[in-house]
């Protein structure tokens, strides 16, 4: 069962409740491989997330990371904790400031489906797949090669991060009855998202 | 265990928006013949 989150606030509780459904419409057997790799636990909170990774870390008896990596995840909207496997969501990030509810509901899912597809990818991708990671980006649909670039993800980062998005993606269209392979996304991204995380539609 | 990589987390650069990238995101599901208006989790309807 997930870590719940500290309810603090109604806003936060339905975040976390945004979370769960998430969590609720993930494949059977993609959220057994998530247990079989200890990615199933979450929170989400109210503050920056280098902050609170600090705070989890120091909670658990280990060292805190150095000033410039805090600054760095303090800018995330989600981090897949992998030393303490779990993954957080910063329900009060600036950019999610900007947007309605029913925008804030969508992306806090796809936030979350992105993190649990980025730990299945840490998880079991192979230094081959990492090494690949400049083509794969390549090949990727244009807004995801554009966000991933915007971002300044380096090259060792580009398979993580194009893994995790087609995964938010595929979620958002298998919410929406969407089923097999896209048009839309190259034969090896497919074969490789479907080998990291046993996508099965 | 390895160190969290500073970039293990889910950044949009400093120009990009919540609605762009979900903007995206709904071009290439209409591509393919999908509404991509976000309905929150209900079953999809049957067409």
């Amino acid at each position: 069962m997930p870590l719940r989150t500290k309810r603090s606030t109604h806003t936060g509780a339905k975040a976390d409740e945004t979370v769960e459904l998430a969590w609720r419409r993930l494949p059977d057997s993609n959220r057994q491989l998530l247990e079989s790799i200890g990615a199933h636990q979450w929170q989400v909170v109210r503050q920056p997330l280098g902050l609170a990774a600090e705070a989890f870390l120091l909670s658990a008896g280990m060292k805190s990371y150095p000033l410039s990596t805090r600054t760095e995840l303090d800018q995330a909207l989600g981090i897949w904790l992998r030393e303490l496997q779990i993954v957080l969501i910063n329900e009060s990030h600036p950019k999610l400031a900007e947007v309605d509810d029913v925008t804030r509901e969508e992306f806090i899912a796809r936030i979350a489906w992105h993190e649990w597809g980025h730990a299945l990818s840490i998880a079991r991708c192979s230094e081959d797949d990492v090494a690949a990671g400049a083509r794969l980006l390549q090949l990727a649909p244009a807004g995801i090669r554009e966000r991933v670039r915007e971002a300044g993800y380096r090259p060792r980062e580009y398979t993580h991060e194009v893994i995790a998005e087609t995964y938010a993606l595929l979620m958002l269209r298998r919410l929406k009855g969407g089923s097999g392979q896209p048009s839309w996304l190259h034969d090896e991204i497919y074969s490789l998202l479907k080998a990291m995380t046993e996508w099965n539609d | 265990m390895e160190r969290l990589n500073v970039r293990d987390g889910y950044v949009l650069g400093a120009n990009q928006r919540v609605e762009d990238i979900l903007a995206a995101d709904a071009e290439l599901l209409r591509s393919e013949g999908i509404d991509p208006t976000w309905q929150g989790f209900s079953e999809p309807q049957a067409s």
